[in-house]
């Protein structure tokens, strides 16, 4: 699928598909909005909470995401085993997103077995 | 006895409180369900427990399935995305989809009440899993 393409993926859609056979899906509601840049600290809590998920900074497109997915989970030689959950973090020095109004630093990619998706979590204390 | 009135309901007036699924997966052996657990259970964005087909709480799973199939008219549901809030995507085997904010409210209420059961047959199933790895 073509980079510039991604935004036409639905909800869930296929970004890529790797050679193992695993796919990384489209997650909206991990995905950037402009309004977080104005939100006061409580509707940017709300925003990025639990129900509403968690939120990439603006560095961190569909496109950029799909590609850090792509890199890591080939190195790591993931392989298409449904039913079973792989996980890795990846710590980095600049915004990654919003947590619950937070800012942090750290993404986690995970995978059902079949699908992967990524989105940013609390960076470990 | 008096006709209904069809109110408009916001998405986000079928809020739950988690657990929410995630993203649940349909497979031919059961269930992969990524979901967001209550704070008591973890702080975490999410946890993760597969669900055997053939067990109490798959065929529980499969029963609240196979009630929104009825109500989506899809054919057989193969997964279920949480796209924030209390809107919902889903997904049928035959590559059909929908979103939980584009049906009529009656069978959106009843849509999201199956899915947050399914949440909490998922998150209950954790549980009694991480239970019984700590025994």
């Amino acid at each position: 699928m073509e980079q510039s393409n991604l935004h036409t993926i639905a909800d869930g859609g296929t970004l890529s598909r790797l050679e193992s056979g695993l796919e990384v899906i489209r997650r909206i509601k991990h995905e950037f909005l402009p309004a977080l840049l104005e939100m006061a600290p409580t509707d940017l809590s709300a925003a990025t909470d639990k129900r509403s998920g968690s939120k990439f900074s603006p560095k961190w497109s569909v496109e950029a995401v799909t590609n850090l997915i792509t890199k890591k989970v080939g190195n790591a030689k993931w392989k298409l085993r449904p039913g079973e959950r792989r996980e890795m973090q990846c710590v980095f020095d600049e915004l990654t997103g919003w947590v619950r109004g937070r800012q942090v630093h750290t993404i986690r990619i995970v995978c059902d077995g079949r699908y992967i998706h990524a989105y940013p979590v609390e960076d470990c204390s | 006895m008096s006709d209904s009135i069809d109110l408009p309901i916001n998405h986000d007036d079928r809020l739950y409180d988690p657990p929410l699924i995630d993203h649940l997966n349909r497979e031919a052996e059961g269930f992969s369900v990524e979901f967001v657990p209550t704070d008591t259970l973890s702080t975490d964005e999410t946890c993760f427990v597969s669900i055997i087909l053939d067990s109490p709480d798959g065929r529980m799973m499969l029963a609240c399935l196979n009630r929104a199939e009825e109500i989506c008219h899809m054919g057989s549901i193969q997964r279920i995305i949480h796209s924030g809030g209390g809107n919902y995507r889903i997904i049928a085997a035959n590559g059909q989809a929908i979103n939980l904010e584009d049906c009529a409210n009656a069978d959106a209420v009843e849509l999201s009440d199956r899915i947050h059961q399914m949440a909490e047959m998922a998150q209950t199933a954790f549980r009694v899993l991480a239970r019984a790895k700590s025994a």
